[in-house]
Protein backbone atom coordinates (compact mmCIF):
# COMPACT_ATOMS: atom_id res chain seq x y z
CA UNK A 1 0.00 0.00 0.00
CA UNK A 2 2.87 2.35 0.82
CA UNK A 3 4.51 1.57 -2.51
CA UNK A 4 1.24 2.33 -4.31
CA UNK A 5 0.86 5.68 -2.53
CA UNK A 6 4.51 6.49 -3.17
CA UNK A 7 3.96 5.74 -6.86
CA UNK A 8 0.91 8.04 -6.97
CA UNK A 9 2.76 10.88 -5.24
CA UNK A 10 5.83 10.44 -7.44
CA UNK A 11 3.70 10.50 -10.61
CA UNK A 12 2.04 13.74 -9.47
CA UNK A 13 5.36 15.33 -8.49
CA UNK A 14 7.02 14.40 -11.80
CA UNK A 15 4.04 15.77 -13.76
CA UNK A 16 4.08 19.07 -11.85
CA UNK A 17 7.85 19.42 -12.21
CA UNK A 18 7.55 18.71 -15.96
CA UNK A 19 4.84 21.35 -16.27
CA UNK A 20 6.96 23.97 -14.47
CA UNK A 21 10.14 23.14 -16.35
CA UNK A 22 8.49 23.22 -19.76
CA UNK A 23 6.52 26.31 -18.80
CA UNK A 24 9.70 28.03 -17.62
CA UNK A 25 11.43 27.20 -20.89
CA UNK A 26 8.47 28.51 -22.85
CA UNK A 27 7.95 25.03 -24.23
CA UNK A 28 4.68 24.03 -22.64
CA UNK A 29 1.96 22.83 -24.94
CA UNK A 30 0.17 26.13 -24.38
CA UNK A 31 3.24 28.22 -25.21
CA UNK A 32 4.29 26.56 -28.43
CA UNK A 33 1.11 27.53 -30.21
CA UNK A 34 1.85 31.15 -29.48
CA UNK A 35 4.76 30.99 -31.89
CA UNK A 36 2.40 31.12 -34.83
CA UNK A 37 1.11 34.46 -33.62
CA UNK A 38 4.46 36.07 -34.27
CA UNK A 39 4.36 35.18 -37.94
CA UNK A 40 3.20 37.91 -40.30
CA UNK A 41 1.94 37.21 -43.74
CA UNK B 1 -12.75 -34.28 -18.89
CA UNK B 2 -14.39 -34.19 -22.32
CA UNK B 3 -16.14 -30.96 -21.34
CA UNK B 4 -12.79 -29.49 -20.32
CA UNK B 5 -11.34 -30.38 -23.70
CA UNK B 6 -14.26 -28.73 -25.49
CA UNK B 7 -13.88 -25.62 -23.37
CA UNK B 8 -10.16 -25.52 -24.03
CA UNK B 9 -10.87 -25.84 -27.75
CA UNK B 10 -13.43 -23.03 -27.61
CA UNK B 11 -11.07 -20.80 -25.66
CA UNK B 12 -8.23 -21.55 -28.04
CA UNK B 13 -10.49 -20.67 -30.96
CA UNK B 14 -11.40 -17.40 -29.27
CA UNK B 15 -7.74 -16.55 -28.82
CA UNK B 16 -7.01 -17.33 -32.47
CA UNK B 17 -10.02 -15.22 -33.43
CA UNK B 18 -8.70 -12.29 -31.42
CA UNK B 19 -5.29 -12.68 -33.04
CA UNK B 20 -6.88 -12.57 -36.51
CA UNK B 21 -8.93 -9.58 -35.42
CA UNK B 22 -5.80 -7.79 -34.27
CA UNK B 23 -3.78 -8.67 -37.37
CA UNK B 24 -6.71 -7.87 -39.63
CA UNK B 25 -7.26 -4.58 -37.91
CA UNK B 26 -3.62 -3.59 -38.27
CA UNK B 27 -3.61 -4.66 -41.93
CA UNK B 28 -6.76 -2.66 -42.49
CA UNK B 29 -5.18 0.36 -40.82
CA UNK B 30 -2.07 -0.02 -42.92
CA UNK B 31 -4.03 -0.42 -46.14
CA UNK B 32 -6.09 2.63 -45.36
CA UNK B 33 -3.02 4.71 -44.56
CA UNK B 34 -1.32 3.56 -47.76
CA UNK B 35 -4.35 4.31 -49.89
CA UNK B 36 -4.72 7.76 -48.42
CA UNK B 37 -1.02 8.45 -48.84
CA UNK B 38 -1.09 7.19 -52.43
CA UNK B 39 -3.93 9.50 -53.20
CA UNK B 40 -1.88 12.37 -51.84
CA UNK B 41 1.39 11.49 -53.51
CA UNK B 42 -0.30 11.21 -56.87
CA UNK B 43 -1.02 14.88 -56.75
CA UNK B 44 -4.70 14.40 -56.22
CA UNK B 45 -6.12 15.84 -53.10
CA UNK B 46 -9.44 14.41 -52.27
CA UNK B 47 -10.78 15.33 -48.89
CA UNK B 48 -12.67 12.26 -47.68
CA UNK B 49 -16.34 12.84 -47.13
CA UNK B 50 -16.08 11.37 -43.64
CA UNK B 51 -13.38 13.79 -42.59
CA UNK B 52 -15.58 16.75 -42.11
CA UNK B 53 -19.10 17.54 -43.08
CA UNK B 54 -17.84 20.76 -44.59
CA UNK B 55 -15.24 18.96 -46.67
CA UNK B 56 -15.55 19.62 -50.40
CA UNK B 57 -16.92 16.62 -52.24
CA UNK B 58 -15.24 16.97 -55.60
CA UNK B 59 -11.79 15.47 -56.12
CA UNK B 60 -9.27 17.47 -57.99
CA UNK B 61 -5.66 18.26 -58.58
CA UNK B 62 -3.72 21.22 -57.38
CA UNK B 63 -3.10 23.27 -60.44
CA UNK B 64 -0.75 26.15 -59.87
CA UNK B 65 -2.24 29.33 -61.11
CA UNK B 66 -0.83 30.36 -64.44
CA UNK B 67 0.44 26.84 -65.06
CA UNK B 68 3.75 27.34 -63.21
CA UNK B 69 5.39 25.09 -60.66
CA UNK B 70 4.95 27.37 -57.72
CA UNK B 71 2.35 29.75 -56.56
CA UNK B 72 3.11 33.27 -55.66
CA UNK B 73 0.45 35.73 -54.95
CA UNK B 74 1.89 39.09 -55.75
CA UNK B 75 5.19 39.30 -53.90
CA UNK B 76 6.57 38.48 -50.51
CA UNK B 77 4.58 40.01 -47.74
CA UNK B 78 1.37 40.26 -49.70
CA UNK B 79 -1.67 38.30 -48.73
CA UNK B 80 -3.56 36.32 -51.36
CA UNK B 81 -6.03 38.57 -53.08
CA UNK B 82 -8.02 38.94 -56.20
CA UNK B 83 -5.18 40.81 -57.87
CA UNK B 84 -3.15 37.59 -58.00
CA UNK B 85 -1.86 36.42 -61.35
CA UNK B 86 -4.37 34.93 -63.75
CA UNK B 87 -6.65 33.43 -61.18
CA UNK B 88 -10.18 33.82 -60.08
CA UNK B 89 -10.98 34.32 -56.45
CA UNK B 90 -12.92 31.09 -56.24
CA UNK B 91 -10.14 29.08 -57.89
CA UNK B 92 -7.47 30.55 -55.63
CA UNK B 93 -9.36 29.72 -52.47
CA UNK B 94 -10.17 26.26 -53.80
CA UNK B 95 -6.47 25.62 -54.34
CA UNK B 96 -5.64 26.91 -50.87
CA UNK B 97 -8.23 24.59 -49.43
CA UNK B 98 -6.57 21.72 -51.26
CA UNK B 99 -3.15 22.44 -49.81
CA UNK B 100 -1.51 24.91 -52.20
CA UNK B 101 1.23 26.98 -50.59
CA UNK B 102 2.15 30.60 -51.26
CA UNK B 103 5.11 32.66 -50.16
CA UNK B 104 5.47 34.59 -46.95
CA UNK B 105 7.97 36.90 -45.32
CA UNK B 106 7.94 35.05 -42.00
CA UNK B 107 10.68 32.75 -40.78
CA UNK B 108 8.60 29.61 -40.77
CA UNK B 109 8.11 28.43 -44.35
CA UNK B 110 5.38 26.04 -43.23
CA UNK B 111 3.12 28.97 -42.50
CA UNK B 112 2.96 29.63 -46.24
CA UNK B 113 0.50 26.78 -46.45
CA UNK B 114 -2.75 28.00 -45.02
CA UNK B 115 -4.53 24.64 -45.21
CA UNK B 116 -2.68 21.32 -45.02
CA UNK B 117 -4.79 19.09 -47.23
CA UNK B 118 -3.29 15.85 -45.88
CA UNK B 119 -5.12 16.69 -42.69
CA UNK B 120 -8.32 15.46 -44.34
CA UNK B 121 -6.80 11.98 -44.65
CA UNK B 122 -5.45 12.06 -41.12
CA UNK B 123 -8.77 13.18 -39.71
CA UNK B 124 -10.64 10.47 -41.61
CA UNK B 125 -8.11 7.86 -40.44
CA UNK B 126 -8.44 8.91 -36.82
CA UNK B 127 -12.21 9.23 -36.77
CA UNK B 128 -13.00 6.01 -38.60
CA UNK B 129 -10.23 3.41 -38.86
CA UNK B 130 -8.41 4.04 -35.57
CA UNK B 131 -11.74 4.61 -33.85
CA UNK B 132 -13.12 1.25 -35.06
CA UNK B 133 -9.82 -0.59 -34.56
CA UNK B 134 -9.65 0.45 -30.91
CA UNK B 135 -13.28 -0.43 -30.25
CA UNK B 136 -12.85 -3.93 -31.72
CA UNK B 137 -9.53 -4.64 -29.99
CA UNK B 138 -10.72 -3.48 -26.57
CA UNK B 139 -14.10 -5.19 -26.87
CA UNK B 140 -12.40 -8.35 -28.17
CA UNK B 141 -9.96 -8.41 -25.26
CA UNK B 142 -12.72 -8.03 -22.71
CA UNK B 143 -14.78 -10.73 -24.46
CA UNK B 144 -11.85 -13.19 -24.46
CA UNK B 145 -11.17 -12.50 -20.78
CA UNK B 146 -14.84 -13.06 -20.00
CA UNK B 147 -14.74 -16.39 -21.86
CA UNK B 148 -11.56 -17.30 -20.03
CA UNK B 149 -13.14 -16.51 -16.68
CA UNK B 150 -16.21 -18.60 -17.52
CA UNK B 151 -13.94 -21.50 -18.51
CA UNK B 152 -11.24 -21.30 -15.84
CA UNK B 153 -12.85 -19.30 -13.06
CA UNK B 154 -10.37 -17.88 -10.57
CA UNK B 155 -7.17 -19.92 -10.72
CA UNK B 156 -6.79 -21.30 -7.18
CA UNK B 157 -3.69 -22.05 -5.14
CA UNK B 158 -3.20 -25.80 -5.35
CA UNK B 159 -3.28 -27.19 -1.84
CA UNK B 160 -4.53 -23.88 -0.46
CA UNK B 161 -2.53 -21.21 1.31
CA UNK B 162 0.37 -22.46 3.41
CA UNK B 163 0.31 -19.54 5.79
CA UNK B 164 4.00 -18.90 5.10
CA UNK B 165 5.01 -16.03 2.85
CA UNK B 166 8.13 -15.14 0.95
CA UNK B 167 9.14 -11.74 -0.42
CA UNK B 168 8.53 -11.47 -4.15
CA UNK B 169 9.00 -7.76 -4.84
CA UNK B 170 10.83 -5.28 -2.63
CA UNK B 171 9.78 -1.67 -2.04
CA UNK B 172 11.71 -0.25 -4.99
CA UNK B 173 10.26 -2.82 -7.41
CA UNK B 174 6.71 -2.14 -6.27
CA UNK B 175 7.28 1.62 -6.38
CA UNK B 176 8.47 1.39 -9.99
CA UNK B 177 5.49 -0.79 -10.89
CA UNK B 178 2.91 1.52 -9.32
CA UNK B 179 4.52 4.67 -10.69
CA UNK B 180 4.25 3.23 -14.18
CA UNK B 181 0.83 1.70 -13.57
CA UNK B 182 -0.84 4.77 -12.09
CA UNK B 183 0.48 7.09 -14.79
CA UNK B 184 -0.46 4.63 -17.56
CA UNK B 185 -4.01 4.17 -16.28
CA UNK B 186 -4.57 7.95 -16.26
CA UNK B 187 -2.84 8.32 -19.64
CA UNK B 188 -4.98 5.51 -21.05
CA UNK B 189 -8.26 6.87 -19.71
CA UNK B 190 -7.58 10.43 -20.85
CA UNK B 191 -6.39 9.15 -24.23
CA UNK B 192 -9.55 7.09 -24.66
CA UNK B 193 -11.58 10.15 -23.67
CA UNK B 194 -9.86 12.11 -26.46
CA UNK B 195 -10.66 9.43 -29.03
CA UNK B 196 -14.12 8.35 -27.90
CA UNK B 197 -15.27 11.30 -25.78
CA UNK B 198 -17.38 12.89 -28.50
CA UNK B 199 -19.47 9.75 -28.87
CA UNK B 200 -19.35 8.37 -25.33
CA UNK B 201 -18.86 11.21 -22.84
CA UNK B 202 -20.60 14.21 -24.40
CA UNK B 203 -24.01 12.47 -24.37
CA UNK B 204 -23.48 11.86 -20.63
CA UNK B 205 -21.65 14.99 -19.45
CA UNK B 206 -22.79 17.51 -22.01
CA UNK B 207 -20.43 19.64 -24.08
CA UNK B 208 -19.47 22.03 -21.30
CA UNK B 209 -18.91 19.19 -18.83
CA UNK B 210 -16.78 17.31 -21.33
CA UNK B 211 -14.79 20.45 -22.13
CA UNK B 212 -14.07 21.00 -18.43
CA UNK B 213 -13.04 17.39 -17.97
CA UNK B 214 -10.78 17.40 -20.98
CA UNK B 215 -9.13 20.67 -20.08
CA UNK B 216 -7.81 18.94 -16.97
CA UNK B 217 -7.41 15.64 -18.83
CA UNK B 218 -5.30 17.19 -21.55
CA UNK B 219 -2.82 18.66 -19.07
CA UNK B 220 -2.76 15.40 -17.08
CA UNK B 221 -2.11 13.47 -20.30
CA UNK B 222 0.66 15.81 -21.42
CA UNK B 223 2.60 15.92 -18.18
CA UNK B 224 1.96 12.47 -16.68
CA UNK B 225 3.65 11.11 -19.78
CA UNK B 226 6.95 12.05 -18.16
CA UNK B 227 6.09 10.03 -15.03
CA UNK B 228 5.35 7.06 -17.31
CA UNK B 229 8.74 7.46 -18.98
CA UNK B 230 10.51 7.56 -15.61
CA UNK B 231 8.62 4.42 -14.59
CA UNK B 232 9.69 2.56 -17.74
CA UNK B 233 13.33 3.55 -17.22
CA UNK B 234 13.19 2.37 -13.59
CA UNK B 235 11.67 -0.96 -14.60
CA UNK B 236 14.32 -1.50 -17.24
CA UNK B 237 17.06 -0.81 -14.70
CA UNK B 238 15.54 -3.11 -12.09
CA UNK B 239 14.13 -5.98 -14.17
CA UNK B 240 15.95 -6.13 -17.50
CA UNK B 241 18.28 -9.00 -16.55
CA UNK B 242 15.47 -11.10 -15.10
CA UNK B 243 13.39 -10.65 -18.26
CA UNK B 244 15.95 -12.03 -20.66
CA UNK B 245 14.99 -15.37 -22.28
CA UNK B 246 15.87 -18.55 -20.37
CA UNK B 247 15.40 -22.33 -20.71
CA UNK B 248 12.01 -22.27 -18.97
CA UNK B 249 10.32 -19.98 -21.50
CA UNK B 250 9.64 -22.37 -24.40
CA UNK B 251 8.22 -25.16 -22.19
CA UNK B 252 6.13 -22.55 -20.39
CA UNK B 253 4.71 -21.27 -23.68
CA UNK B 254 4.11 -24.82 -25.01
CA UNK B 255 2.05 -25.58 -21.92
CA UNK B 256 0.16 -22.29 -22.24
CA UNK B 257 1.56 -21.24 -18.88
CA UNK B 258 -0.79 -23.67 -17.17
CA UNK B 259 -3.57 -21.19 -17.75
CA UNK B 260 -5.68 -23.33 -20.09
CA UNK B 261 -4.88 -26.82 -18.89
CA UNK B 262 -4.03 -28.24 -15.50
CA UNK B 263 -0.42 -28.33 -14.35
CA UNK B 264 1.94 -25.42 -13.94
CA UNK B 265 5.21 -25.26 -15.86
CA UNK B 266 8.31 -24.19 -13.96
CA UNK B 267 9.50 -20.60 -14.18
CA UNK B 268 12.04 -18.32 -12.59
CA UNK B 269 11.06 -14.94 -11.14
CA UNK B 270 9.28 -13.98 -14.36
CA UNK B 271 7.57 -16.52 -16.58
CA UNK B 272 7.39 -16.14 -20.36
CA UNK B 273 3.99 -14.42 -20.16
CA UNK B 274 5.29 -11.83 -17.71
CA UNK B 275 8.32 -11.29 -19.91
CA UNK B 276 6.02 -10.59 -22.85
CA UNK B 277 4.22 -7.99 -20.74
CA UNK B 278 7.55 -6.46 -19.71
CA UNK B 279 8.85 -6.19 -23.26
CA UNK B 280 5.50 -4.87 -24.48
CA UNK B 281 5.70 -2.10 -21.91
CA UNK B 282 9.33 -1.33 -22.74
CA UNK B 283 9.10 -1.46 -26.55
CA UNK B 284 5.52 -0.34 -27.22
CA UNK B 285 5.57 2.00 -24.22
CA UNK B 286 8.87 3.41 -25.47
CA UNK B 287 7.46 4.16 -28.92
CA UNK B 288 4.31 5.64 -27.41
CA UNK B 289 6.50 7.83 -25.18
CA UNK B 290 8.65 9.00 -28.09
CA UNK B 291 5.69 9.85 -30.32
CA UNK B 292 3.95 11.48 -27.36
CA UNK B 293 6.90 13.74 -26.61
CA UNK B 294 7.14 14.70 -30.29
CA UNK B 295 3.46 15.61 -30.26
CA UNK B 296 4.10 17.92 -27.31
CA UNK B 297 6.33 20.16 -29.40
CA UNK B 298 4.58 21.12 -32.63
CA UNK B 299 7.45 23.29 -33.88
CA UNK B 300 9.94 20.43 -33.96
CA UNK B 301 8.49 18.70 -37.01
CA UNK B 302 6.21 19.12 -39.99
CA UNK B 303 2.49 18.71 -39.70
CA UNK B 304 2.65 15.51 -41.79
CA UNK B 305 5.25 14.03 -39.41
CA UNK B 306 3.07 15.01 -36.49
CA UNK B 307 0.09 13.26 -38.08
CA UNK B 308 2.20 10.12 -38.54
CA UNK B 309 3.29 10.25 -34.91
CA UNK B 310 -0.29 10.72 -33.77
CA UNK B 311 -1.33 7.69 -35.84
CA UNK B 312 1.24 5.37 -34.25
CA UNK B 313 0.72 6.92 -30.82
CA UNK B 314 -2.98 6.08 -30.92
CA UNK B 315 -2.72 2.62 -32.53
CA UNK B 316 0.05 1.38 -30.23
CA UNK B 317 -1.60 2.88 -27.16
CA UNK B 318 -4.82 1.00 -27.97
CA UNK B 319 -2.86 -2.26 -28.32
CA UNK B 320 -1.04 -1.60 -25.05
CA UNK B 321 -4.27 -0.80 -23.23
CA UNK B 322 -5.58 -4.20 -24.37
CA UNK B 323 -2.40 -5.91 -23.12
CA UNK B 324 -2.60 -4.13 -19.77
CA UNK B 325 -6.29 -5.02 -19.33
CA UNK B 326 -5.27 -8.69 -19.62
CA UNK B 327 -2.36 -8.06 -17.21
CA UNK B 328 -4.66 -6.42 -14.65
CA UNK B 329 -7.14 -9.30 -14.96
CA UNK B 330 -4.63 -12.08 -14.34
CA UNK B 331 -2.96 -10.09 -11.56
CA UNK B 332 -6.16 -9.58 -9.61
CA UNK B 333 -9.47 -11.29 -10.36
CA UNK B 334 -8.06 -14.07 -12.51
CA UNK B 335 -5.58 -15.63 -10.08
CA UNK B 336 -5.84 -16.10 -6.34
CA UNK B 337 -2.78 -14.83 -4.49
CA UNK B 338 -1.32 -12.88 -7.42
CA UNK B 339 -2.21 -9.37 -6.28
CA UNK B 340 -0.27 -9.74 -3.02
CA UNK B 341 2.94 -9.80 -5.06
CA UNK B 342 2.49 -6.12 -5.90
CA UNK B 343 0.29 -5.33 -2.90
CA UNK B 344 2.29 -6.28 0.16
CA UNK B 345 5.25 -7.62 -1.81
CA UNK B 346 4.91 -11.02 -0.13
CA UNK B 347 3.27 -14.09 -1.65
CA UNK B 348 2.14 -17.36 -0.17
CA UNK B 349 4.77 -20.06 -0.43
CA UNK B 350 2.41 -22.49 -2.17
CA UNK B 351 1.52 -19.86 -4.78
CA UNK B 352 5.20 -19.22 -5.41
CA UNK B 353 5.95 -22.94 -5.84
CA UNK B 354 2.95 -23.35 -8.13
CA UNK B 355 3.80 -20.54 -10.53
CA UNK B 356 7.52 -19.85 -10.06
CA UNK B 357 9.03 -23.08 -8.78
CA UNK B 358 12.50 -22.44 -10.22
CA UNK B 359 12.58 -19.02 -8.59
CA UNK B 360 11.65 -20.50 -5.20
CA UNK B 361 14.42 -23.09 -5.52
CA UNK B 362 16.94 -20.43 -6.52
CA UNK B 363 15.88 -18.17 -3.64
CA UNK B 364 16.13 -21.06 -1.18
CA UNK B 365 19.56 -22.05 -2.49
CA UNK B 366 20.68 -18.45 -2.20
CA UNK B 367 19.53 -18.35 1.42
CA UNK B 368 21.30 -21.65 2.05
CA UNK B 369 18.23 -23.73 2.83
CA UNK B 370 16.17 -26.25 0.93
CA UNK B 371 12.70 -25.18 -0.22
CA UNK B 372 9.97 -26.45 2.02
CA UNK B 373 8.16 -29.24 0.14
CA UNK B 374 8.20 -29.94 -3.57
CA UNK B 375 7.10 -27.67 -6.33
CA UNK B 376 3.45 -28.10 -7.13
CA UNK B 377 3.63 -29.21 -10.75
Amino acid sequence: MKAFLAGCVAAAVIAVVAAFVLGGLGMSSADVFKVAQSVRL
Amino acid sequence: MRLTGVCAHLFGSALVGLAFLLVGGIADLGAGWTNEAAAQSGGSVRPPASANKWAPAQPGKIVPQGGGDAQTWGGAGNVPNTAGPQGSDARMWRDIRRGAAGTISGQNRRDAQLIQAEGWSWQAMRNTRIFNFGAWVLAGTIAVLLLFFIYRRRIPIDGGESGRTIERFNNLERFAHWLTAVSFVILGLTGLAMLYGREVLIPVLGKSGFAGLMEVGKYAHNYLGFAFIVGIVLMVVIWLRQNLPDKYDIPWLLKGGGLITKGHPAARKFNAGQKMIFWSVVVIGGIISYTGVMLLFPETETLAQKQGHQYWHAVLALIMIAVIIAHIYIGSLGMKGAFQAMGSGKVDENWAKQHHSAWVEEAAAKDGKAPAGGAAE
